[in-house]
């Protein structure tokens, strides 16, 4: 790659990003995100048994054989299959009947619903006939996300406010510049994650957009780190010290790629071996997270050096004019004293 | 530092972590046939309930996941419990119906068939009386629909719809109050409510029955709970908001309490009638949600104060909170709210499933042994230090999250814990390819390690300061799991940052002291020259 192309492209990238954001925009005010994973409805079939067939030998086996067996025939696929004993209302002791719960897709209608429980019932009726327990029964569910949007919503704030003061660090440590380069690359990978949100419809929770936009900024912020680690050592190296900012940026984004990639890729294998780990609903969480890993990897190795290449030489130019740039000088002045 | 010393302290070291990690990792049996158990620190460690692990240790453990009841509207019942009491009317009916066939003796005759008529009546307004609305619910109709909760088209009343929206919103608010992780409410079929509370929570049940309470708060004050007068509100035109301001959940001294605040007038009332009230009166005063006694508050001294403390010593925090929150939400609360019936209770499995905390070690132990196997492979017996270094902070990170009382092994802490152990891991690696460049410029190792640490340690001070920052900032802003995930961060943050920085460092020197040849120790190898 040309070492100045990184620069020139600058255009580019802002356009790419520009296309998305606007896009993401139109598409929320006029769909809104895909809130398809919110509602989280699910419907379930329920086979509840008692002592009866908890006393037959393989009599619960049987009995889950033969519901997998009239599930899978009625061509419905299985999100989740739960084991539930009934407890006691006042001591929770554990008591019976005991239920196999099969979650499914809230996409059946009523009619497939019946329709399904009665090829579980038919699938299972030599074991009712023994049991007064047994019973087959459908539900379906609507998830009320009220109950833990608090948390939502204030794990995004309490990450933005966490990446805010990572910034004044950074303003501190590596100069006003690095602290505006990362507050602007933040912003721009938490923009552009909730436009990819809306614009690919990836199927979210209610506040989960604004937590993706926050995990963005965040892993924005580590990234933009590591850069600005390399971007002091290099400056501080006489040799490197009088060259333009657009040369030494380069530079950096080459020595420093493979520590942002592997940083971010052990992040993303975080995500993915909680998304394996999780429920399906769990999982609508976790997959998605690659999102706000993947886009700060490009803004730091791409947007980030780009838009800190303008930066930078103009905090070059006012330091220079305002005769601030001692450290530069200093190192002008071993590198006359070498040579 | 001298060999000796340096072995002396290295075989120190080691006895240190090797005590350390069977306390925390190593549980057995012990004692005459076994009687007695040695818990390790990490088998005692709370653990998350979605992870289906075994909590606590001997008789009490449990596996994890919760418990689910489904909330009924009055007028309400599940297609199961219709068919069930419908097949018993049934069931009576054919009993009287054989037993006046059978039956010769005309008056005995006579009173079964009175009975038969009976309980054929019951069956018929049984069958009448409900109508099926969807797959899995009955919805009480009454006689020409004139008392139930469905209209002419035997569907939800408007008039119902609202009442269970009001009530849902009720609910739902309840149990977002209680901020507590892994809790969910679902609307089943429509018109009755699935809630799920985790078994890590102290109090379920309480949490379960009490949340579902609905209808007017009212506030009574008497020698016992069928004669008690109604002091709160006086008249039917008052709220009671007009006598209390909030109930909300109080705590000093490590204890909880509900703490009731009352307006200028409620604080007049209640003096005026407990004024009499003396340790021999025996009069309670008691705090009612419809028809359900929540608190029953004996009176021994006139309440004279503008607010009441209540305490038990059943009260949990997690008690107190329920309770303070289902008295504050019934401050909205009337007489024709809808009733609920608490279902059947039924106990779930793990949300992650009931191997969800074996897979996870798993997890941890094939991302340990990739590392080690780089680090051995790159650095030779370099490893060891990187290895003692990761013990270390492992055996730290179990002893932390045993101690503090808000953490728990969770999904969150242990995903905390494994990014935090790649940022170690990193640290150690960058420490160490730090001085294998400056060895590969002809510095002795000595040299290369004081120069690669110098060039290095503000880019891990950095490093590490930064993300101990984001968890904390973060720690102090969030709720529920997410706060033990930033909390383990920030913490974990300085853990790794003092591991890499200095236990490393120290580590390396005492160990390299041993070594003979300490290039070959380290697999550092001096680049060769093309002049050569």
């Amino acid at each position: 790659m040309n070492k100045r192309s990184i620069n020139k492209l600058l255009p580019v990238w802002l356009a790419i990003s520009a296309v998305f954001i606007i896009a993401g925009i139109i598409l929320m005010c006029l769909l809104d995100f895909n809130y398809s994973a919110e509602n989280g409805n699910k419907s379930t079939v329920e086979v509840e048994y008692g002592v009866i067939t908890l006393n037959t030998e393989n009599g619960a086996e049987q009995i889950e054989d033969a519901c997998d067996k009239a599930i899978k025939a009625a061509g419905v696929s299985v999100l989740n299959k739960t084991r539930q004993e009934q407890v006691d209302s006042s001591s929770f002791d554990k008591t019976v009947p005991v239920k196999i719960v099969y979650e499914i897709g809230a996409d059946l209608s009523a009619e497939k619903l019946a329709s399904l429980k009665d090829a579980v019932v038919n699938a299972t009726a030599s074991f009712a006939e023994n049991d007064s327990d047994f019973a087959v029964t459908v539900h379906n569910y609507e998830i009320q996300t009220r109950v833990y949007g608090e948390s939502y919503w204030r794990g995004a704030l309490a990450i933005g406010v966490a990446v805010f003061v990572a910034l004044v660090y950074i303003g501190v440590r590596f100069g006003v510049g690095c602290a505006l380069t990362g507050l602007t690359v933040c912003a721009h990978d938490a923009v552009l994650t909730a436009a990819l949100f809306a614009v690919f419809r990836i199927p979210v929770y209610f506040y989960a957009p604004l937590v993706y936009a926050a995990l963005a900024a965040l892993v924005s912020v580590i990234l933009w780190l590591l850069q600005c680690m390399k971007l002091k050592e290099t400056v501080k190296n006489p040799e490197f010290a009088t060259n333009p900012a657009d040369e030494i940026i380069n530079k950096v984004r080459r020595e420093n790629w493979l520590l942002t990639v592997c940083f971010a890729g052990a992040l993303a294998v975080v995500a993915i071996v909680a998304g394996a780990l999780a429920t399906p609903l769990s999982r609508l969480f976790f997959f998605p997270l690659i999102v706000p890993v993947a886009l700060p990897l490009y803004s730091s190795l791409v947007v980030g050096p780009a838009i800190h290449v303008h930066v930078k030489t103009a905090f070059d130019k006012w330091k220079e004019s305002h005769g601030k740039n001692k450290s530069k000088k200093k190192t002008v002045k071993a590198v006359e004293t070498e040579s | 530092m001298g060999k000796v010393k340096s072995a002396v302290f290295i075989a120190f070291y080691t006895l240190l972590i090797a005590v350390l990690g069977f306390v925390c990792f190593v549980s057995f049996p012990y004692g005459e046939n076994n009687l007695h158990k040695f818990n390790s620190v990490l088998s005692l460690t709370q653990k998350d309930a979605d992870l289906g692990a075994a909590y606590g240790s001997g008789d009490d453990a449990y596996l994890g996941g919760g418990y689910v009841g489904v909330y009924y509207p009055e007028g309400v019942v599940s297609a199961k419990e219709y068919e069930e009491n419908l097949a018993g009317y049934e069931a009576l009916v054919a009993s009287y119906t054989e037993q006046v066939a059978a039956e010769t003796n005309a008056v005995k005759k006579a009173e079964l068939e009175d009975r038969l008529e009976k309980a054929t009546e019951t069956f018929e307004d049984y069958k009448n009386n409900y109508v099926a609305y969807g797959n899995a619910l009955y919805l009480f109709k009454g006689d020409d629909n004139a008392d139930g909760i469905v209209g002419e088209d035997n569907l939800p009343s408007e008039e119902f719809k609202t009442s269970f929206d009001a009530a849902l919103n009720t609910v739902v608010s309840r149990y977002a109050h209680l901020r507590q992780d892994g809790v969910r409410v679902d609307v089943q079929d429509e018109y009755s409510i699935r809630i799920f509370v985790p078994q890590e929570m102290d109090s379920e049940q309480t949490a379960l029955v009490y949340l579902s309470y609905t209808g007017a708060f009212t506030v009574k004050y008497g020698s016992n709970a069928d004669t008690a007068e109604q002091i709160m509100p006086v008249r039917s035109s008052d709220s009671i908001t007009d006598y209390i301001k909030s109930v909300e959940l109080g705590t000093r001294s490590n204890s909880s309490y509900v703490h009731i605040e009352l307006t200028k007038e409620g604080k007049k009332i209640l003096s005026e009638k407990t004024s009499g009230a003396s340790s021999e009166s025996s009069n309670t005063i008691y705090f009612n949600v419809g028809d359900q006694s929540v608190i029953s508050l004996s009176v021994t001294d006139p309440l004279t104060n503008d607010f009441i403390d209540v305490s038990s010593s059943a009260y949990t925090r997690e008690v107190a909170l329920t309770v303070a929150t289902l008295l504050d939400s019934a401050l909205g609360g009337s007489e024709s709210d809808i009733v609920f019936s608490l279902g059947g209770t039924y106990v779930l499995e793990g949300a992650y499933g009931n191997n969800a905390l074996t897979y996870m070690y798993i997890a941890f132990g094939i991302c340990a042994a990739l590392m080690l196997v780089f680090f051995f492979v790159r650095y030779h017996l370099l490893g060891f230090v990187h290895l003692y270094t990761c013990l270390l902070f492992t055996i730290a990170t179990v002893l932390c999250v045993w101690s503090i009382p808000f953490l728990t092994l969770s999904v969150e802490t242990f995903t905390a814990f494994m990014l935090m152990l790649g940022v170690l891991s990193l640290s150690d690696a960058v420490t160490f390819e730090y001085a294998r460049k400056e060895y590969e410029l002809g510095k002795t190792i000595g040299s290369s390690v004081k120069t690669g640490y110098k060039k290095c340690t503000w880019h891990l001070f950095d490093l590490h300061i930064v993300l101990a920052l984001i968890g904390f900032v973060g720690f102090g802003i969030a709720i529920t799991n997410i706060t033990s995930f930033l909390f383990t961060i920030g913490l974990l943050a300085v853990f790794s940052g003092l591991g890499s920085l200095a236990i490393n460092r120290f580590t390396w020197a005492t160990m390299m002291a041993l070594a003979k040849n300490k290039r070959a120790f380290c697999n550092f190898k001096v680049e060769e020259s093309d002049d050569e």
